[in-house]
Protein backbone atom coordinates (compact mmCIF):
# COMPACT_ATOMS: atom_id res chain seq x y z
CA UNK A 1 0.00 0.00 0.00
CA UNK A 2 1.77 3.04 -0.90
CA UNK A 3 1.03 6.35 1.44
CA UNK A 4 -1.27 7.96 -1.67
CA UNK A 5 -3.13 5.02 -1.73
CA UNK A 6 -4.37 4.84 2.16
CA UNK A 7 -8.35 4.86 1.86
CA UNK A 8 -10.33 7.36 3.77
CA UNK A 9 -13.66 7.49 4.12
CA UNK A 10 -16.04 9.61 5.88
CA UNK A 11 -19.46 8.77 7.11
CA UNK A 12 -22.11 11.15 5.92
CA UNK A 13 -25.31 11.53 3.99
CA UNK A 14 -25.27 11.33 -0.04
CA UNK A 15 -26.38 14.80 -0.29
CA UNK A 16 -24.39 16.82 2.36
CA UNK A 17 -21.54 18.32 1.16
CA UNK A 18 -18.13 16.94 1.99
CA UNK A 19 -16.39 19.17 4.96
CA UNK A 20 -13.65 21.89 4.35
CA UNK A 21 -11.26 20.07 6.17
CA UNK A 22 -11.66 16.81 4.11
CA UNK A 23 -11.79 18.79 1.08
CA UNK A 24 -7.98 20.20 1.66
CA UNK A 25 -6.56 17.39 2.19
CA UNK A 26 -4.42 15.57 -1.11
CA UNK A 27 -6.43 12.96 -1.42
CA UNK A 28 -10.10 13.41 -1.78
CA UNK A 29 -11.86 11.04 1.12
CA UNK A 30 -14.79 9.22 -0.01
CA UNK A 31 -18.20 9.17 1.47
CA UNK A 32 -20.54 6.76 2.58
CA UNK A 33 -24.30 6.98 4.25
CA UNK A 34 -24.55 5.56 7.96
CA UNK A 35 -26.69 3.11 6.25
CA UNK A 36 -24.51 2.66 3.31
CA UNK A 37 -22.36 1.26 5.86
CA UNK A 38 -22.80 -2.85 5.29
CA UNK A 39 -21.12 -1.70 1.93
CA UNK A 40 -17.81 -0.77 4.31
CA UNK A 41 -14.90 -2.73 2.85
CA UNK A 42 -12.35 -4.65 5.31
CA UNK A 43 -9.25 -3.29 4.89
CA UNK A 44 -6.57 -0.66 6.46
CA UNK A 45 -7.97 2.62 5.81
CA UNK A 46 -9.59 5.40 7.93
CA UNK A 47 -12.97 5.63 8.94
CA UNK A 48 -14.14 8.85 10.35
CA UNK A 49 -17.50 8.68 11.98
CA UNK A 50 -18.09 12.46 12.62
CA UNK A 51 -20.08 13.74 15.56
CA UNK A 52 -23.81 13.54 14.71
CA UNK A 53 -23.65 10.51 12.62
CA UNK A 54 -27.27 8.33 13.24
CA UNK A 55 -26.26 6.09 15.63
CA UNK A 56 -29.40 3.55 14.70
CA UNK A 57 -27.75 3.18 11.67
CA UNK A 58 -24.42 2.87 13.12
CA UNK A 59 -25.31 0.01 14.93
CA UNK A 60 -27.39 -2.12 12.63
CA UNK A 61 -23.73 -1.51 10.89
CA UNK A 62 -21.69 -2.64 13.68
CA UNK A 63 -20.46 -5.99 12.34
CA UNK A 64 -19.32 -4.63 9.49
CA UNK A 65 -17.50 -1.99 11.36
CA UNK A 66 -16.04 -4.24 13.45
CA UNK A 67 -14.90 -6.39 10.47
CA UNK A 68 -13.36 -3.10 9.43
CA UNK A 69 -11.56 -2.96 12.39
CA UNK A 70 -9.84 -6.39 12.54
CA UNK A 71 -8.61 -5.84 9.25
CA UNK A 72 -6.91 -3.52 10.46
CA UNK A 73 -9.04 -0.27 10.27
CA UNK A 74 -8.85 2.91 11.83
CA UNK A 75 -11.89 4.07 13.25
CA UNK A 76 -12.14 7.82 14.59
CA UNK A 77 -15.48 8.43 16.17
CA UNK A 78 -16.95 11.29 17.61
CA UNK A 79 -19.63 10.38 18.63
CA UNK A 80 -21.61 10.34 21.64
CA UNK A 81 -22.36 7.14 21.87
CA UNK A 82 -25.65 5.84 22.88
CA UNK A 83 -25.78 2.53 21.00
CA UNK A 84 -23.06 0.12 21.23
CA UNK A 85 -21.66 -0.24 17.99
CA UNK A 86 -17.92 0.65 18.61
CA UNK A 87 -16.06 -1.79 20.31
CA UNK A 88 -14.32 -0.90 23.53
CA UNK A 89 -16.41 2.63 24.17
CA UNK A 90 -18.80 4.24 26.78
CA UNK A 91 -20.31 7.51 26.74
CA UNK A 92 -20.85 9.39 29.80
CA UNK A 93 -22.97 13.35 30.17
CA UNK A 94 -21.50 15.62 32.13
CA UNK A 95 -22.77 18.71 33.40
CA UNK A 96 -19.23 20.41 34.10
CA UNK A 97 -19.63 23.90 35.84
CA UNK A 98 -18.98 26.77 33.84
CA UNK A 99 -16.08 28.32 35.39
CA UNK A 100 -14.20 24.75 36.66
CA UNK A 101 -14.41 23.09 32.84
CA UNK A 102 -10.13 22.73 31.36
CA UNK A 103 -8.96 20.12 29.36
CA UNK A 104 -5.85 18.89 30.37
CA UNK A 105 -3.15 16.44 27.80
CA UNK A 106 -2.43 13.16 29.36
CA UNK A 107 -0.19 12.22 26.65
CA UNK A 108 1.21 13.64 23.36
CA UNK A 109 -0.33 13.10 19.95
CA UNK A 110 0.55 14.76 16.62
CA UNK A 111 -3.76 16.13 16.88
CA UNK A 112 -3.51 17.33 19.58
CA UNK A 113 0.16 19.00 19.65
CA UNK A 114 0.43 22.12 18.12
CA UNK A 115 -3.09 23.07 19.81
CA UNK A 116 -2.36 25.88 22.74
CA UNK A 117 -3.01 24.50 26.12
CA UNK A 118 -6.14 26.86 26.31
CA UNK A 119 -7.38 26.53 22.77
CA UNK A 120 -8.61 23.05 23.94
CA UNK A 121 -11.36 24.45 26.25
CA UNK A 122 -11.35 27.99 25.10
CA UNK A 123 -12.86 29.80 22.45
CA UNK A 124 -13.72 33.28 21.99
CA UNK A 125 -14.38 33.44 25.46
CA UNK A 126 -16.37 30.14 25.46
CA UNK A 127 -15.61 27.20 27.69
CA UNK A 128 -17.41 23.64 27.45
CA UNK A 129 -17.83 23.20 23.87
CA UNK A 130 -15.46 20.55 23.58
CA UNK A 131 -17.19 18.02 25.08
CA UNK A 132 -20.57 17.52 27.16
CA UNK A 133 -19.78 14.28 28.54
CA UNK A 134 -16.59 11.97 28.94
CA UNK A 135 -15.60 8.12 27.75
CA UNK A 136 -15.00 5.11 29.60
CA UNK A 137 -12.24 3.38 27.51
CA UNK A 138 -11.53 -0.07 27.35
CA UNK A 139 -8.91 -1.21 29.62
CA UNK A 140 -5.38 -0.47 28.05
CA UNK A 141 -6.53 2.57 25.89
CA UNK A 142 -3.74 4.70 25.54
CA UNK A 143 -5.77 8.53 27.15
CA UNK A 144 -4.87 11.28 25.22
CA UNK A 145 -6.84 14.48 26.89
CA UNK A 146 -8.72 14.07 30.33
CA UNK A 147 -11.06 16.41 31.96
CA UNK A 148 -10.84 18.03 34.99
CA UNK A 149 -12.30 14.94 36.99
CA UNK A 150 -9.90 12.71 35.10
CA UNK A 151 -12.16 11.37 32.61
CA UNK A 152 -11.48 10.50 29.35
CA UNK A 153 -11.87 13.10 26.45
CA UNK A 154 -9.62 11.18 24.16
CA UNK A 155 -8.30 8.05 23.85
CA UNK A 156 -6.47 5.47 21.19
CA UNK A 157 -7.88 1.59 21.50
CA UNK A 158 -5.64 -0.94 20.28
CA UNK A 159 -6.32 -3.78 22.53
CA UNK A 160 -10.23 -4.69 21.89
CA UNK A 161 -9.48 -5.59 17.93
CA UNK A 162 -6.72 -5.52 15.51
CA UNK A 163 -6.98 -2.03 14.74
CA UNK A 164 -7.11 1.13 16.13
CA UNK A 165 -10.04 3.07 18.17
CA UNK A 166 -9.62 6.95 18.10
CA UNK A 167 -12.40 8.40 19.62
CA UNK A 168 -13.67 11.87 21.57
CA UNK A 169 -17.20 12.29 23.01
CA UNK A 170 -18.24 15.04 20.46
CA UNK A 171 -15.01 17.16 19.73
CA UNK A 172 -15.49 16.58 16.05
CA UNK A 173 -12.23 16.99 14.50
CA UNK A 174 -14.00 17.67 10.99
CA UNK A 175 -15.98 20.68 12.28
CA UNK A 176 -13.18 22.20 14.62
CA UNK A 177 -10.77 22.05 11.88
CA UNK A 178 -13.39 24.03 10.00
CA UNK A 179 -14.45 26.83 12.18
CA UNK A 180 -11.49 27.42 15.01
CA UNK A 181 -8.33 28.96 14.18
CA UNK A 182 -4.71 28.17 15.93
CA UNK A 183 -3.70 24.93 16.66
CA UNK A 184 -7.24 23.13 15.53
CA UNK A 185 -6.33 24.09 11.79
CA UNK A 186 -5.00 20.96 9.69
CA UNK A 187 -6.36 18.70 12.94
CA UNK A 188 -8.09 16.28 10.55
CA UNK A 189 -5.49 16.33 8.08
CA UNK A 190 -2.92 15.57 10.79
CA UNK A 191 -5.55 12.80 11.93
CA UNK A 192 -5.02 11.52 8.47
CA UNK A 193 -0.82 11.22 8.32
CA UNK A 194 -1.52 9.84 11.90
CA UNK A 195 -4.18 6.79 11.06
CA UNK A 196 -2.16 6.00 7.87
CA UNK A 197 0.75 5.26 10.08
CA UNK A 198 -0.86 3.73 12.52
CA UNK A 199 -2.54 0.99 10.32
CA UNK A 200 0.83 0.35 9.00
CA UNK A 201 1.96 -0.79 12.49
CA UNK B 1 -51.50 15.92 27.22
CA UNK B 2 -51.44 14.16 23.54
CA UNK B 3 -48.21 12.75 22.64
CA UNK B 4 -46.05 14.54 20.23
CA UNK B 5 -44.14 12.36 17.19
CA UNK B 6 -40.98 13.21 17.97
CA UNK B 7 -39.01 12.53 14.27
CA UNK B 8 -35.36 11.45 15.70
CA UNK B 9 -32.32 10.89 13.82
CA UNK B 10 -30.29 8.53 16.38
CA UNK B 11 -28.53 11.49 18.68
CA UNK B 12 -27.75 10.87 21.84
CA UNK B 13 -29.12 14.88 22.63
CA UNK B 14 -32.76 12.70 21.68
CA UNK B 15 -32.55 10.24 24.45
CA UNK B 16 -31.00 12.58 26.91
CA UNK B 17 -34.76 14.99 26.04
CA UNK B 18 -36.67 11.82 25.90
CA UNK B 19 -35.49 10.56 29.31
CA UNK B 20 -36.91 13.47 31.40
CA UNK B 21 -40.48 15.07 31.80
CA UNK B 22 -41.99 16.47 30.16
CA UNK B 23 -40.85 15.66 27.42
CA UNK B 24 -41.25 11.52 28.45
CA UNK B 25 -44.79 11.87 28.65
CA UNK B 26 -45.35 14.26 25.50
CA UNK B 27 -43.15 12.86 23.19
CA UNK B 28 -43.44 9.73 21.06
CA UNK B 29 -39.87 8.74 18.97
CA UNK B 30 -40.03 8.14 16.06
CA UNK B 31 -37.12 7.02 13.75
CA UNK B 32 -37.07 9.76 10.79
CA UNK B 33 -35.96 6.79 8.75
CA UNK B 34 -38.75 4.32 9.47
CA UNK B 35 -41.31 6.59 9.65
CA UNK B 36 -44.61 5.59 7.90
CA UNK B 37 -46.98 8.02 7.16
CA UNK B 38 -49.97 6.45 8.53
CA UNK B 39 -48.55 6.59 12.01
CA UNK B 40 -49.35 10.27 11.94
CA UNK B 41 -52.66 10.77 12.66
CA UNK B 42 -54.47 14.04 11.34
CA UNK B 43 -54.86 16.95 13.54
CA UNK B 44 -51.33 15.24 15.42
CA UNK B 45 -48.34 17.20 16.01
CA UNK B 46 -45.09 15.84 14.95
CA UNK B 47 -41.46 17.73 15.60
CA UNK B 48 -38.67 17.04 13.33
CA UNK B 49 -35.33 17.20 15.65
CA UNK B 50 -32.24 18.91 15.16
CA UNK B 51 -29.45 17.67 13.22
CA UNK B 52 -31.62 15.65 10.55
CA UNK B 53 -29.87 13.33 8.26
CA UNK B 54 -30.08 14.80 4.62
CA UNK B 55 -30.98 11.60 3.07
CA UNK B 56 -33.64 10.92 5.09
CA UNK B 57 -35.08 14.23 5.26
CA UNK B 58 -35.49 14.16 1.46
CA UNK B 59 -36.86 10.56 1.54
CA UNK B 60 -39.44 11.55 4.29
CA UNK B 61 -40.03 14.97 3.74
CA UNK B 62 -42.65 14.88 1.25
CA UNK B 63 -44.83 12.70 2.74
CA UNK B 64 -44.40 14.76 5.96
CA UNK B 65 -45.61 17.69 3.90
CA UNK B 66 -48.24 16.06 2.11
CA UNK B 67 -49.69 15.41 6.24
CA UNK B 68 -49.36 18.62 6.88
CA UNK B 69 -51.54 20.05 4.30
CA UNK B 70 -54.24 17.61 5.66
CA UNK B 71 -54.30 19.17 8.80
CA UNK B 72 -51.15 17.94 10.99
CA UNK B 73 -49.22 20.82 12.79
CA UNK B 74 -45.40 20.11 11.97
CA UNK B 75 -42.52 21.87 13.87
CA UNK B 76 -39.54 22.07 12.32
CA UNK B 77 -35.77 22.96 14.53
CA UNK B 78 -32.52 23.66 13.21
CA UNK B 79 -30.94 24.33 9.71
CA UNK B 80 -32.29 22.08 7.18
CA UNK B 81 -29.89 19.63 6.01
CA UNK B 82 -31.80 19.83 2.26
CA UNK B 83 -34.10 22.34 1.29
CA UNK B 84 -37.77 20.60 1.73
CA UNK B 85 -39.98 23.47 2.97
CA UNK B 86 -42.82 24.50 0.02
CA UNK B 87 -41.63 28.61 -1.08
CA UNK B 88 -39.03 28.65 1.85
CA UNK B 89 -35.32 29.40 0.87
CA UNK B 90 -32.81 28.63 3.74
CA UNK B 91 -29.99 31.42 4.05
CA UNK B 92 -26.86 29.67 6.25
CA UNK B 93 -24.83 31.92 8.20
CA UNK B 94 -22.33 31.76 10.69
CA UNK B 95 -23.16 31.34 14.04
CA UNK B 96 -22.47 33.75 16.66
CA UNK B 97 -22.70 31.68 20.15
CA UNK B 98 -20.26 33.49 21.94
CA UNK B 99 -21.89 36.82 21.05
CA UNK B 100 -22.66 36.95 25.14
CA UNK B 101 -19.20 36.48 26.13
CA UNK B 102 -18.12 40.27 24.95
CA UNK B 103 -18.75 42.95 26.88
CA UNK B 104 -21.43 45.48 24.84
CA UNK B 105 -21.79 42.75 22.32
CA UNK B 106 -25.66 41.88 20.94
CA UNK B 107 -27.48 39.11 19.26
CA UNK B 108 -29.56 41.59 16.52
CA UNK B 109 -33.10 40.05 16.59
CA UNK B 110 -36.32 41.20 16.49
CA UNK B 111 -39.17 39.19 17.70
CA UNK B 112 -42.93 40.70 16.31
CA UNK B 113 -44.75 37.29 16.99
CA UNK B 114 -44.37 36.86 20.38
CA UNK B 115 -48.46 38.09 20.41
CA UNK B 116 -48.96 34.92 17.84
CA UNK B 117 -50.76 32.12 19.69
CA UNK B 118 -47.58 30.01 18.76
CA UNK B 119 -45.41 32.05 20.78
CA UNK B 120 -47.46 33.66 23.54
CA UNK B 121 -46.12 33.43 26.80
CA UNK B 122 -42.38 33.80 25.69
CA UNK B 123 -40.47 36.64 26.14
CA UNK B 124 -38.00 38.03 23.75
CA UNK B 125 -34.86 37.07 25.70
CA UNK B 126 -36.46 33.47 25.40
CA UNK B 127 -35.89 33.43 22.28
CA UNK B 128 -32.53 34.96 22.04
CA UNK B 129 -29.53 32.99 22.34
CA UNK B 130 -28.43 32.05 18.63
CA UNK B 131 -29.31 30.65 14.99
CA UNK B 132 -28.59 28.58 12.36
CA UNK B 133 -29.22 31.01 10.00
CA UNK B 134 -32.12 32.71 8.50
CA UNK B 135 -35.31 31.62 6.22
CA UNK B 136 -36.73 33.62 3.25
CA UNK B 137 -40.36 32.18 3.75
CA UNK B 138 -43.34 32.07 1.84
CA UNK B 139 -45.16 35.54 1.07
CA UNK B 140 -48.20 34.39 3.35
CA UNK B 141 -45.93 33.34 6.11
CA UNK B 142 -46.02 35.02 9.49
CA UNK B 143 -43.09 35.87 10.50
CA UNK B 144 -42.42 35.54 14.09
CA UNK B 145 -38.82 35.85 15.23
CA UNK B 146 -36.83 37.95 12.85
CA UNK B 147 -33.27 39.09 11.95
CA UNK B 148 -33.14 42.89 11.67
CA UNK B 149 -32.57 42.58 7.41
CA UNK B 150 -36.10 40.54 7.44
CA UNK B 151 -34.74 36.78 7.57
CA UNK B 152 -36.81 34.56 9.27
CA UNK B 153 -35.10 32.93 12.41
CA UNK B 154 -39.03 31.62 13.38
CA UNK B 155 -42.02 31.55 10.77
CA UNK B 156 -45.48 29.48 10.61
CA UNK B 157 -47.08 28.50 7.22
CA UNK B 158 -50.35 27.47 7.29
CA UNK B 159 -52.74 27.06 4.03
CA UNK B 160 -56.31 26.73 3.50
CA UNK B 161 -56.65 22.69 5.23
CA UNK B 162 -53.42 23.04 6.18
CA UNK B 163 -51.99 22.41 9.53
CA UNK B 164 -49.65 24.87 11.18
CA UNK B 165 -45.77 24.42 9.92
CA UNK B 166 -43.39 26.34 12.30
CA UNK B 167 -39.75 26.58 11.22
CA UNK B 168 -37.20 27.60 12.70
CA UNK B 169 -33.00 27.58 12.26
CA UNK B 170 -33.30 27.74 16.33
CA UNK B 171 -32.05 24.31 17.97
CA UNK B 172 -33.35 24.06 21.35
CA UNK B 173 -33.92 20.07 21.34
CA UNK B 174 -30.12 19.79 20.79
CA UNK B 175 -29.10 22.15 23.53
CA UNK B 176 -31.80 21.41 25.97
CA UNK B 177 -30.51 17.51 25.15
CA UNK B 178 -26.55 18.13 25.55
CA UNK B 179 -28.08 20.40 28.87
CA UNK B 180 -25.44 23.53 27.05
CA UNK B 181 -27.06 27.00 26.74
CA UNK B 182 -30.18 25.76 29.61
CA UNK B 183 -31.80 28.95 27.99
CA UNK B 184 -32.65 26.76 24.86
CA UNK B 185 -34.94 25.13 27.12
CA UNK B 186 -37.48 27.72 27.43
CA UNK B 187 -38.37 27.48 23.93
CA UNK B 188 -38.57 23.55 23.52
CA UNK B 189 -40.54 23.10 26.75
CA UNK B 190 -43.16 26.15 25.82
CA UNK B 191 -43.88 24.57 22.11
CA UNK B 192 -43.76 20.59 23.52
CA UNK B 193 -45.97 21.80 26.69
CA UNK B 194 -48.47 24.26 24.89
CA UNK B 195 -48.76 21.60 21.40
CA UNK B 196 -48.90 18.34 23.78
CA UNK B 197 -52.16 20.54 25.61
CA UNK B 198 -54.16 21.32 22.19
CA UNK B 199 -52.44 24.52 21.34
CA UNK B 200 -53.41 27.79 22.49
CA UNK B 201 -50.37 28.54 25.09
CA UNK B 202 -51.18 30.31 28.11
CA UNK B 203 -48.79 28.95 30.67
CA UNK B 204 -46.50 30.46 33.21
CA UNK B 205 -42.88 30.75 32.86
CA UNK B 206 -40.68 28.52 34.81
CA UNK B 207 -37.84 30.54 34.95
CA UNK B 208 -37.54 34.46 35.04
CA UNK B 209 -35.46 35.29 32.13
CA UNK B 210 -32.11 37.02 32.76
CA UNK B 211 -31.58 40.71 31.66
CA UNK B 212 -29.67 40.10 28.04
CA UNK B 213 -27.75 37.08 28.69
CA UNK B 214 -27.85 32.91 28.79
CA UNK B 215 -28.69 32.16 32.04
CA UNK B 216 -25.20 30.30 32.65
CA UNK B 217 -25.38 28.85 29.58
CA UNK B 218 -22.64 27.19 27.61
CA UNK B 219 -23.34 27.90 24.09
CA UNK B 220 -22.03 25.40 21.75
CA UNK B 221 -19.87 25.54 18.44
CA UNK B 222 -22.34 22.86 16.88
Amino acid sequence: MSPTSFPVTIVQPDRAPLPEAARRLEQVPRTLAARALHRLEPEPGLLAVPRHTDQEALWCASARILAFLEAGGVVASFVEHYRPWLPGARYRHTDHRLTRYTVHRAAPHPVFDPVDDRELYEFRGVVGWFAQGYLEPCVGAEVLLRDPDGHALAYIDRTSTLGTVFATPGADLLVLDRWRRGGFVGAFARLVAWAREEAWR
Amino acid sequence: MRPIAYLTGGHWFEQSILAREPYASALDPIYLPELTPCVLEPQQVAILGSRADADALAEQGPALLAWWHTGGDLIAFDQPPVDWLPGAAFEPRETNFWWWCTPGADLPLESPGLGDPVLAGLEHDDVKWHHHGVYHPPREARTLIATPDGGAVLYVDQRPGSGRLIATTMDPDYHTGQGFIPKAERLLEHLVVSFAAGIRPHHPRRTPPSPGRPSGGRPSPA
